[in-house]
């Protein structure tokens, strides 16, 4: 009993020493981890220099009018002026506003590209003076497409393009014929009476205008003329507030005859076996094979009529 | 009686147990907290005409103490700097203004370092991007006139045909690279850039293994652009991390 007395008083004797062991190991641990830690987040120091600079020496604003809700983007000749970028507003009307300007820009070029991903000509302004502020009322051409640019003759494709919305659209489509290689070579011979003769017989590329209005999206479109077998070309400019604008891309057509739209057929679907037989198609592949098939049987017609002549002298 | 003997010899043993971790303790008052409270056998700063020694005598288990990966510095001395770390730069706002072409524009701050830590210091720095334009343009960093410049070496920029931003550092506890004879005073290195591919890790401008009352060193930040740099305001942040080591 004594005995057992002794050992539980004991056990009790040592409980505090243990908890106190414990409490001291613990608080070590988090002395080392937490108050370490705690004084190297507290030491180290971190700071910034902000570093700044400016190219270019003035600063402008160039504004104008295209087609409603187009891409325009503004850069330079020196290809110093930087990826400058706007989209116009409904109106069409856009701005480019605090653009630093370079010492040198050179030219500056505006190129805008319409709703439907049709890309306008480039419009090139003068290298600006310097200290100029403000460029405006800059209007940039219409953009302008066909659906076919081969056709036969009664046969239908559609121009159209896109421009300042309510404006006025002037086309000029120019009717080039055709010069026969022998009139060409008189009009380079010193024949003074054969080149007279040559000069009247060829007539010059005769204008046709044709005007239209945009609609409230700035959207326009024609029918290309077709009653002509012939080689156009045209291009359209819009006139706003009395102000005309640069002239679009030149595009050109050609109307076919029957004989001429077999042909362009035939030439189609060579290049399309062509494609489908090297894998590509290109029309110098379906040229050289055309002249090996040729050469081939040239060959063999020449080699029938000689065996030919050899077998009977006589003949 | 013998009962009374061992409730005796308990109480004894329990009181003994009382008083027996003499381990450090945080000590706390209303008005103060000691942290690692210890017993020392003497401790002080002692002076003659050509020493100086602050000594803790009979603090447990001090020293440096060192394994894979870890090193301890146990003890007063390895944790209470009698010099504050301090990191501070002179000026925070570097504005070249307007660049011209072919002429190398030079700006300087002054980065200064107290550490009383028992392992010194390190100063390590980065930017956040090259020069960069809000229209997303960048002024690259420099490669240097042989085109050996990285944000790790320094080497030599004194040409003006020379494109780009680097910096160079001179004073004290600078890396060894920015006075190599061959390309001093004109030794430059780029900044490390995170955005690069692969992605540069911070540099080390000044270090040092010892205590510092005041080190100073000069950054210089230069640049230069071509004709053909695309205008615009460009942009771009040098951060500097000031390390203490113990």
């Amino acid at each position: 009993m004594k005995l057992i007395l002794f050992l539980i008083l004991f056990s009790l004797s040592l409980l505090p020493l243990k908890t106190a062991q414990a409490q001291s190991e613990e608080h070590i641990w988090k002395r080392v981890t937490q108050t370490r830690s705690q004084q190297l987040m507290d030491s180290l120091k971190i700071d910034e220099a902000n570093i700044s600079a400016v190219v270019g020496y003035s600063i402008f604003t160039i504004e104008g009018y295209t087609s409603p809700e187009a891409r325009i983007e503004l850069s330079s000749s020196q290809a110093n002026l930087g990826n400058q970028q706007t989209r116009a507003d409904k109106n069409g009307f856009f701005r480019f506003n605090n653009i630093i300007l370079p010492e040198r820009p050179g030219e500056l070029w505006l190129q805008a590209t319409d709703n439907q991903g049709l890309t306008s000509s480039p419009v090139s302004i003068p290298q600006p003076p310097p200290g100029i502020e403000r460029i405006e009322d800059i209007l940039l051409p219409p953009t302008l497409a066909h659906s076919k640019g081969f056709f036969q003759k009664g046969s239908r494709s559609l121009a159209f393009g896109q421009t300042i919305p309510n404006s006025q659209v002037e086309v000029y489509l120019f009717e080039s014929q055709d010069i026969p290689w022998f009139k060409k070579l008189l009009l380079v011979l010193p024949l003074p009476s054969k080149k007279a003769q040559a000069q009247e017989k060829i007539s010059f590329p005769s204008l046709n205008k044709l005007t239209l209005k945009t609609s409230e999206d700035g959207y326009f479109s024609f029918d290309l003329p077709n009653q002509k077998n012939q080689f156009f070309r045209y291009y359209a400019g819009s006139i706003y507030q009395e102000n005309y604008s640069p002239k679009s891309n030149t595009l050109s057509f050609r109307v076919l005859s029957f004989t001429e739209a077999l042909y362009q057929q035939i030439l189609l679907f060579a290049s399309k076996i062509t494609a489908l037989i090297f894998g590509f198609s290109k029309d110098l592949i379906f040229w050289i094979f055309l002249e090996i098939v040729l050469l081939a049987i040239l060959i063999k017609k020449y080699l029938a009529k000689k065996s030919q002549s050899l077998k009977y002298p006589n003949l | 009686m013998k009962p009374i003997l061992f409730l005796i010899l308990a109480a004894a043993l329990n009181f003994l147990n009382a008083f027996s971790p003499l381990l450090a303790q945080n000590m706390h008052s209303e008005n103060y907290e000691i942290q690692m409270g210890n017993i020392n056998m003497t401790a002080g700063e002692k002076s003659s005409q050509n020493f100086k020694l602050g000594d803790t005598v009979g603090q447990t288990a001090s020293g440096l103490y060192t394994s894979t990966g870890y090193q301890i510095g146990a003890g007063f001395w390895y944790i209470t700097g009698i010099i504050p770390f301090t990191f501070t730069i002179s000026d925070i706002d570097i504005d070249f203004g307007q660049l011209t072409a072919n002429s190398p524009q030079a700006l300087t701050n002054t980065l200064s370092v107290s550490a009383g830590g028992a392992g010194g210091y390190q100063v390590l720095a980065f930017e956040n991007n090259p020069l960069k334009s809000a229209s997303g343009n960048y002024i690259s960093d420099v490669l240097g006139d042989d085109g050996d410049i990285s944000e790790a070496t320094a080497s030599v920029w004194a040409q003006d045909t020379t494109h780009g931003f680097g910096f160079k550092m001179s004073g004290d506890d600078i890396p060894d690279d920015f006075t190599n004879p061959t390309c001093d005073p004109n030794c430059y290195r780029q900044f490390a850039d995170p955005t690069a591919s692969p992605p540069e890790e911070p540099q080390i401008v000044m270090s040092s293994d010892n205590i510092t009352t005041l080190s100073e060193a000069t950054a210089s930040y230069k640049v230069n652009i071509s004709g053909t740099q695309e205008a615009g305001h460009y942009q771009n942040q040098i951060i500097f991390i000031a390390i203490p080591k113990y």
